[in-house]
């Protein structure tokens, strides 16, 4: 009896032991991970996707090399800082951005009524096709249609984990479709259609402009391809010169700090001003603002000037020789020091040295209003300038190009002058209403060279080059695509020397050691920077 | 039996062994001598008896009389065995009549029954069998016989402790019972029965019953080899009985010498445990590797369980941040800058004056059944529960030790601060200051105008990186007066120590005040230890109070709890900051200070009002300014850490029946952590300042529960038990953490809201949660003792798995075999005394940290929005990682176990690790979990101890250990060829990989670029390009175009040596340990070399070198040609300034690539560990005190020297960056500390 007790005592011990110990209902409340979210909604991957679009810490690696190697302004010693490393960052919230776009597509399918978010596609569509071509531009070929798929894998999946690599063209031809599509879907009418409202922080969900935009980049990515892929361009600018551009309202889409996106942490921007930023104004930039060169600035006719840049220390607008020589003076000031906060004349630092060279206004720095730049009015202005005058996708048609410089260029320099008005701490020179742009067209180096065409073509690139000055990347594109961007004469060798062979990124290093096959077929083994990219002349 | 307490007998051993059939009581201390003398003529008789009879009787004797004379009987047994009595007839005559019925029973059986109830016994001579009466001795009557009687009886252990559990059987029957909690027995016996009482861990022991219904029976511990050890779960076995290796270390070894934490105690004491300490620098964390890294990534350290409550030894971090997680990040993880600063880890806080044993169990083999988390190992720590003492049960004991900085780097002194100006003139001038005298060389003009370009080329750190301020390429000193940085004019001369100002001598001061007591009820013991450490850097400062109870109470007869407490408080002021720039220690001292360094800067920190001298600030006496601040931060910016932990832990040991007992335990390790930092306003309004506070609070709970069937006898000579239980694991972690940068709106006061502007400081959260629920069981099976199995299974339920891998379980099997006790080996019994060998085989599985295996995006706002961005580890449907060991060893003991001999191979292979591998970005994520990677540790190891001397008054005892582990990458999952650890600077630097058949901490670098076996030499022109044109004006190694492998840091061999010797009451312990192979890259040792601070950059400087003109056309002979090839294949034939060979090749921080080979040291060392001198006071002159009862002084050295060391120029060959995985690097080396204490242990 006691016996037969004693055992079933123990036999309930053991069950006991089992059912306690192999309870794990709340396994899955305690393994969830306290931040984040395991599911998400449209609007949010929209904003998200949109978050990813900041320019963040490559800015750096823009004010170390980019600057100097499109000449929009120059640093006094090569840099310190590694080349490519915006290319990396651009790399690495581009394929982030692809999986959050195909995450937010999955939720759409899986949505009740798709069809309500078509509006919401084409924009995420644009958004794509920005970034894509912007990270092609860098590099060449990438993976693209393969990519951003590593959430698929399995055991028996592995190859998800290595995308193959599309060329440049097949790249702009996806996009090019991506633009045309969302042209084609985004509607203003249907009020079925998602409002995304203030969490699309780029446009506030205004589809007018989100029209104009597509449109408007749809012309840019054609205009850059036309020299390589006339067939597939040209019917895009045609069709896109039929459609709104961003010129019609005057939009310059971008993050907009001040409005659009509050509490827009700018750090990445103050940091890239930071003490061993060691731009200078170059002297092709002041050869296309100044008549002379005057120190005391009595030359400069861009109202643009004193907006990019400031005089050194002495109060002189002392460019940097674009291609120095061992005769330049050398270079130690430190304008970009945070000293200047309380003391603004204060440019050459602590411990004091002397800032020789006028410099990258620092305005760049500390202003917080100033956008983060996609595209501007002035450079569809400046597209369309470009097709009417080498007629592409339209009949070459010389005046309608002046007519859109000109209005290029106006709305460039109002764009510009414009962000320093509305800036809070713009104190030094700040301006205090737009300029004359009627003078300004009819200085020599700016008005339209109707005479020449081919004159007239650099000038359109010039100007468009300039207005692309917080868009350095673009302006490289440009640069690239057209060969025909602004460069100083003087010692160009030197430039060959110094910058020459920088033509594009070499791929992330976890391309070549994670994906080395696909790495190798778009690389031939030689990932070199002076590879050029398909869109180069 | 002869109870004889080992205060008084030297041998208590020998005694027992041969006497165990004739009790003396000798427990009078008076009757000692005598009882000696008749003890060993009476017990050297008897054994001889014994032995006969054990070996010559086989006789049949078939006997069946009843109430018969005994001399009939006799004559009958005298016919069958034809053996001739021999006995006094009176002495049979007066015999009362006896029955006797035996069939074909042995001589022996029969006289035994012959004479069961008589007051006669036998002794066998030869052939002559000697009847006589049953009278041992004149003290101990002879009772007169008495019929079958109750007998009770206490087992205790030697310390008069009662042992329950005890097994005491009537010897030759079935009968037999168990001893209460109490230690008490009862039991019906026939007199002149004998007792056999056994007790796992004590000698075996038979005790007569003469008479006797009350006794004491007091258990001597086994010897070494049969001792008992703990085991997984807490399980007590015998040594002999174990399958797999399980290394003890006594409390008392620990603590030798003072260690300031059982890390270091344990440091060279345990075969295969690879113990290191960043540094040395006390209260610092310590990395604990058994054998060998099981995971490429992650943790690879033990599980430390106390008193059955589970802990990590993970490195205490700010914002509940867990180093496992940094170590996860893999490339990303630099140390050279990732470096935290370092408040310790668990070990740190754990009083070794409160141990008991520390048992080392190695491996998945022992392992098995901590499951999961103890697949690195397990560290069992028992604390001391209390037992009975002679007088008031008090003890104190106090250390005072002083730790001396004492071994610093050996530089160069002879040139002072400086970087290019070597390369323009044999005699480059100084500065001018405004009055046109000579300043100190290059203030604030290190990377500026006047000597920043190469001659004839460019930016000197286009070709050599970035020099710290420590660069010393500077003029000759020679007492040139000089205008020094803080206007003062002095002598232009060398400091042959420049890091002598940074550091003082540290004390450690220790009170432990102990009470120990036990009585029918238990024991208890009770202590409270205060330490107080100042340390060798400035400003920084450790006070400990730990509260220990532990106890072990009898409930009631068949219940027992064994209960743990102990409290601990730890405030630390600012723990030493070695790595961080710019204010670690290490990191100014090895990097910003030039061989001209004066130590100027504390005493202007200040202004008189005490605000922070902006002179100091602001003329940055060196060119990148690192150490302008040095002196205000370690002063004035003041973090305290503070932590208050609880560990509590229960146990309850039930005996349900007789052959069925139960134990249930909880444990709890419930402690926060509180980092509040106070940074002083620098200015005299006291408003720029700063405050943060970060509380963490981690719980774990774990509770198990255990059923023990066993029975003796199971089958024939087999003893078995079976063994169920299960267990709950359950971890938590917050932190929420919050700061305030200022400015301050009320001046001085330090709280997280007190400040002004537009400012909005969030607070930071952080949470870990994981549980792991199990059921295991366990089969042991013994075959006479000398054959044993041990079978396990266990099955593991993690939270941190996919849902439908969160089950699995795993096997162990483990097999010991006492050779010497199966077989008759008399041929070597004399000198082989005892011999086992021993195999176990087991897996062990393991799921990984949380949140690793669900998706989850990552959260933010952009512009006000609500934004989620897609995660950057993909999660996949992991499985649980595994492993399996296999382990061979033997344990030997020889010349009567004097030398003890432990030796084990063991292979364990650890598969599909969870691993958060890199994988190309196109993919969609930077990593992805999944798993993959198989690592192999494959080693030996052996302990052996040796009582080289022991006499009366002199012994010598040696106890030698070692390990050799490989520990290879087997292989990768299909792709990837290899994971990376971590890097030191990234790109240039170097890295350490996890390579494809390599050793795990491969490190990889530039090696020197060979043509046709030569070196390639890349001459370096005027015009910058290195196109050939214009002249030479440098030259540099080429590089290999990718990284290679340029040195592994895993050690061939590791281990210690100890000596103890004992003269009368002095005794010496001397422990040693070293580290054989295993290479290092050494950052510290190229900045160094880069920055012309090693003495080996003098030579060419000192004229050594070729003669050479330099630009402005001077000459020198300071010129070195780099052997080699150009890269064209032509011979080097360039001469150029030796600063080329050693800033151009060596610098360490450069973005440049230079040949990081030349870093690599093979870190070989043997080390004065430990050192105690101890006098123990006569106990005739304690006596005298009255109220002592023992007392011990010591003199104590602790890392006293190195016996040898292969690192140049004095390095430190413990300063390994961290106690990550990245474990051969060193960078910002500490000087070497060795300690001197004084101790007393006193007992009352």
């Amino acid at each position: 009896m006691n016996r037969k007790r004693n055992i079933l005592k123990t036999m309930g011990f053991i069950m006991m032991l089992v059912a306690v110990s192999s309870c794990t209902k709340k396994f899955d409340t305690i393994n969830t991970p306290p931040f984040g979210s395991p599911t998400a909604n449209v609007q949010q991957l929209f904003t998200g996707f949109e978050s990813n679009m900041q320019l963040g810490d490559p800015q750096v690696s823009y004010n170390s090399w980019v600057y100097p190697i499109t000449q929009q302004g120059i640093v006094y010693t090569k840099a310190d800082y590694v080349y490519g490393t915006d290319g990396n960052e651009n790399w690495v919230s581009f394929y982030n951005n692809l999986s959050n776009y195909n995450a937010m597509m999955g939720v759409i399918a899986a949505s009740k009524d798709p069809a309500i978010y078509t509006n919401v596609t084409a924009m995420v569509k644009v958004l794509r096709a920005y970034q894509a071509i912007k990270l092609s531009n860098m590099f060449g070929a990438i993976p693209y249609s393969e990519a951003a798929k590593g959430v698929n894998y399995s055991a028996s999946n592995q190859g998800v984990l290595k995308p193959k690599y599309d060329s440049q063209q097949a790249v702009y031809l996806s996009c090019l479709a991506d633009l045309k599509w969302a042209v084609d879907h985004l509607s203003t009418t249907d009020a079925t259609q998602y409002n995304m409202g203030n969490a699309d922080v780029l446009l506030l969900n205004n589809i007018t402009q989100w029209i104009e935009f597509a449109n408007s980049l749809r012309l840019r990515v054609a205009l850059t391809m036309y020299d390589k892929d006339q067939a597939d361009a040209a019917s895009q600018v045609t069709e896109a010169l039929g459609k709104p551009l961003l010129d019609v309202d005057n939009t310059n889409v971008g993050l907009y700090p001040g409005t659009n996106v509050p509490n827009m942490n700018l750090e990445a921007r103050q940091y890239s001003f930071g003490t061993e930023c060691r731009l200078r104004m170059g002297t092709t930039m002041w050869q296309l603002m100044s008549s002379t060169n005057a120190t005391d600035g009595s030359g400069i006719f861009d109202p643009r000037c004193s907006i990019f840049f400031e005089p050194n220390n002495a109060g002189q607008w002392n460019p940097f020789p674009q291609n120095p020589t061992a005769a330049t003076p050398a270079e130690f000031g430190s304008p970009y020091n945070s000293l200047r906060d309380n003391d603004w004349s204060n440019k050459n630092g602590n411990p004091p040295t002397t800032n020789l060279y006028a410099n990258f206004n620092y305005y760049w720095a500390r202003d917080v209003n100033i956008p983060e730049l996609f595209m501007t009015a002035a450079e569809v202005h400046f597209l369309k300038a470009e097709a009417y005058l080498r007629g592409i996708g339209t009949a070459a048609n010389p005046v309608t190009a002046q007519a859109e410089y000109n209005a290029g260029a106006t709305a460039s320099i109002n764009f510009w002058t414009t962000q320093a008005m509305n800036s809070t701490v713009w104190v030094q020179n700040k301006p205090t209403g737009l300029p004359n742009a009627a003078a300004f067209l009819a200085n020599p180096t700016v008005a339209f060279d109707a005479a020449n065409s081919a004159h007239a073509l650099k000038q359109i690139y010039a100007q468009e080059w300039i207005d692309m000055f917080r868009q350095p990347w673009e302006a490289w594109t440009l640069m690239k695509r057209t060969g025909q961007t602004p460069a100083d004469p003087n010692n160009a060798a030197g430039y060959t020397t110094t910058y020459g062979s920088y033509n594009r990124y070499q791929y992330p290093s976890s391309e070549q050691t994670y994906n080395f096959a696909n790495w190798q077929a778009a690389t031939g083994g030689s990932d070199l920077i002076s590879t050029k990219v398909w869109i180069a002349k | 039996m002869i109870f004889c307490y080992s205060l008084s007998n030297p041998k208590p051993n020998k005694c027992m062994e041969i006497s165990t059939i004739y009790p003396l009581r000798c427990n009078y201390p008076r009757l000692k001598k005598l009882m000696l003398v008749m003890k060993l003529t009476i017990t050297l008789i008897i054994a001889a008896c014994l032995h006969l009879s054990a070996s010559t009787f086989g006789q049949n004797i078939t006997i069946a009389e009843k109430n018969t004379k005994l001399e009939k009987v006799l004559n009958q047994i005298e016919k069958q065995s034809g053996y001739t009595f021999w006995y006094n007839t009176e002495l049979i005559k007066k015999s009362p009549k006896i029955s006797l019925d035996v069939k074909n029973a042995t001589l022996d059986q029969a006289l035994t029954l012959c004479l069961k109830n008589l007051p006669l016994t036998y002794a066998i001579v030869q052939n002559t069998i000697v009847i006589k009466a049953k009278q041992v001795n004149n003290l101990v009557a002879v009772t007169e016989q008495v019929a079958p009687a109750k007998i009770t009886g206490t087992v205790v252990d030697e310390k008069g402790m009662p042992l329950p559990g005890a097994s005491v059987k009537v010897k030759g029957t079935n009968a037999g019972t168990v001893t209460d909690v109490k230690g008490v027995f009862n039991i019906d016996v026939q007199d002149n029965s004998i007792l056999v009482v056994s007790y796992i861990g004590y000698k075996t022991k038979e005790v007569a019953i003469t008479g006797n219904t009350s006794l004491t029976i007091t258990l001597t511990p086994a010897d070494g080899l049969s001792e008992v050890v703990v085991t997984a779960l807490g399980i007590k076995r015998e040594a002999r009985s174990l399958g797999y290796s399980d290394q003890k270390v006594s409390g008392a070894d620990i603590i030798k010498a003072d260690p300031p934490n059982i890390s270091e105690g344990l440091m060279g004491k345990v075969s295969g445990l690879n113990i290191s300490i960043p540094n040395g620098v006390e209260g610092s964390s310590s990395r604990i590797v058994i054998r060998g890294n099981n995971n490429l990534l992650g943790n690879n350290q033990p599980l430390i369980v106390v008193d059955g409550v589970m802990i990590d030894n993970e490195t205490i971090l700010p914002g509940g941040v867990n180093l496992s997680t940094q170590n996860l990040l893999g490339q990303n993880n630099d140390v050279s800058q990732n470096q935290p600063v370092d408040y310790g880890s668990f070990l740190n806080t754990v009083n070794p004056n409160d141990l008991e044993s520390i048992n080392v169990l190695k491996g998945p083999t022992a392992a098995a059944l901590y499951g999961a988390r103890g697949a690195n190992g397990v560290v069992l720590i028992t604390t001391k529960k209390g037992s009975k003492q002679k007088g008031l049960g008090l003890s104190y004991n106090f250390t005072d030790r002083w730790n001396d900085p004492y071994r610093f780097v050996k530089l160069q002194d002879e040139y002072g601060s400086g970087m290019t100006q070597a390369l323009y003139s044999a005699d480059a001038p100084f500065l001018k200051d405004a009055n046109g005298n000579n300043r100190q060389f290059n203030e604030n003009d290190q990377y500026g105008q006047d000597y920043g370009n190469i001659p004839g080329g460019g930016a000197f750190y286009n070709y050599i990186g970035f020099p710290g301020d420590g660069a010393s390429w500077g003029p000759k000193m020679s007492g040139q007066p000089l205008v020094w940085w803080d206007g003062v004019t002095r002598p232009y001369v060398g400091n042959p120590n420049i890091f002598k100002s940074y550091y003082k001598t540290g004390q450690t001061r220790t009170h432990n005040l102990s009470f120990s007591g036990g009585g029918d009820i238990g024991t208890l013991r009770v202590s409270y230890t205060r330490t107080d450490n100042d340390a060798i850097t400035y400003n920084s400062n450790s006070a400990q109070n730990a509260f220990n109870i532990g106890s072990s109470i009898n409930v009631s007869n068949k219940v027992k709890v064994e209960a743990t407490v102990s409290y601990t408080n730890v405030s630390r002021l600012n723990a030493p900051n070695i790595y961080g720039e710019p204010n670690g220690v290490g990191y100014i001292t090895t990097y910003g200070l030039p061989a001209d360094y004066k130590p100027l800067e504390r005493g202007l920190t200040f202004n008189p009002d005490g605000s922070q001298n902006q002179m100091v600030l602001n003329n940055a006496p060196y060119p990148s300014q690192g150490v302008q601040n040095y002196w205000w931060n370690t002063l004035e910016n003041n973090t305290t850490f503070t932590q208050n932990q609880l560990i509590g832990s229960v146990r309850l040991i039930a005996d349900i029946l007789p052959w069925l007992n139960a134990t249930a335990h909880t444990g709890i390790n419930y402690y926060t952590n509180q980092f509040e930092t106070k940074n002083t306003p620098t200015d005299v309004t006291g408003l720029k300042g700063k405050y943060s506070n970060d509380l963490s609070t981690v719980k774990t709970i774990n509770t198990d529960a255990l059923l023990t069937a066993h029975k003796k006898d199971l089958f024939k000579d087999i003893d078995g038990s079976i063994s169920v239980g299960a267990s709950n694991y359950h971890n938590q972690l917050y932190d929420i953490s919050a700061y305030n940068n200022g400015p301050f709106a009320v001046p001085f006061l330090y709280n997280l809201l007190n400040y002004t502007g537009n400012n909005i400081y969030k607070p930071n959260e952080n949470r870990l949660e994981s549980e792991i629920n199990s059921v295991y069981g366990l089969v042991n099976l013994s075959y006479k003792k000398y054959l044993f199995l041990e079978v396990t299974e266990r099955n593991d339920w993690s939270s941190t798995l996919p849902a439908s891998n969160r089950s699995f379980s795993y096997p162990s099997a483990s097999l010991s075999f006492v050779f010497t006790d199966a077989f008759k080996m008399d041929a070597v019994k004399n000198w082989l005394s005892f011999g086992k060998i021993r195999v176990a085989d087991a897996s062990s599985a393991n799921g990984t940290v949380p949140y690793q295996t669900s998706f989850n995006y990552n959260q933010s706002t952009f512009g006000g929005q609500s934004a989620l961005t897609f995660p950057t580890v993909l999660p996949t449907h992991v499985n649980p990682q595994t492993s399996h060991s296999i382990e061979i060893g033997t344990e030997l003991g020889f010349f009567d176990n004097r030398i003890d001999v432990n030796v084990s191979y063991y292979n364990i292979n650890s598969y599909n690790q969870i691993l958060p591998i890199n994988v190309a970005n196109s993919s969609g994520a930077p990593n992805i979990t999944i798993n993959t990677g198989s690592l192999q540790n494959r080693g030996i190891e052996f302990t052996i101890n040796a009582k080289a001397i022991a006499s009366k008054n002199f012994s010598w005892d040696i106890g030698l250990n070692g390990a050799h582990n490989s520990n290879k990458v087997v292989s990768l999952s299909p792709g990837v060829d290899q994971i990376p650890l971590g890097t030191w600077f990234g790109g240039n630097g170097v890295n350490m990989n996890a390579h494809v058949g390599d050793q795990y901490g491969t490190i990889y670098g530039y090696d020197y670029k060979y043509l046709n076996g030569q070196k390639v030499v890349n001459l370096i022109y005027g015009d910058g390009m290195n196109t050939g044109n214009g002249p030479v004006i440098g030259a540099q190694y080429a590089t290999t175009p990718n990284y290679v492998k340029i040195g592994n840091a895993t050690p061939t061999l590791t281990g210690g040596l100890s000596n103890t010797f004992q003269y009368k009451n002095f005794s010496l312990y001397v422990l040693a340990d070293f580290k054989i192979g295993g290479q290092i890259w050494s950052a510290d040792y190229s900045s160094f070399m880069g920055q012309g601070q090693a003495p080996e950059t003098l030579v060419e400087r000192n004229g050594g070198g070729l003669p050479i003109t330099y630009p402005d056309g001077t000459k020198g002979n300071n010129g070195v040609i780099l052997p080699g090839v150009t890269p064209n294949g032509q011979p080097n034939t360039a001469v150029v300034n030796s600063w080329w060979k050693y800033a151009g090749n060596y610098q360490s921080w450069s973005n440049i690539p230079m040949v990081r080979s030349n870093g690599i040291f093979t870190n070989s060392w043997a080390k004065m560990r430990e050192v105690n001198l101890s006098y123990r006071v006569p106990e005739s002159v304690i006596k005298h005190t009255k109220i002592l009862q023992g007392l011990t002084l010591s003199l104590i050295g602790r890392d006293l020297f190195y016996i040898f060391t292969k690192l140049p120029d004095n390095m430190n060959p413990e300063s390994l960056t961290g106690t990550g995985n990245v474990q051969g690097i060193q960078w910002n080396q500490l000087p070497g500390v060795r300690s001197f204490a004084f101790s007393i242990k006193s007992n009352f």
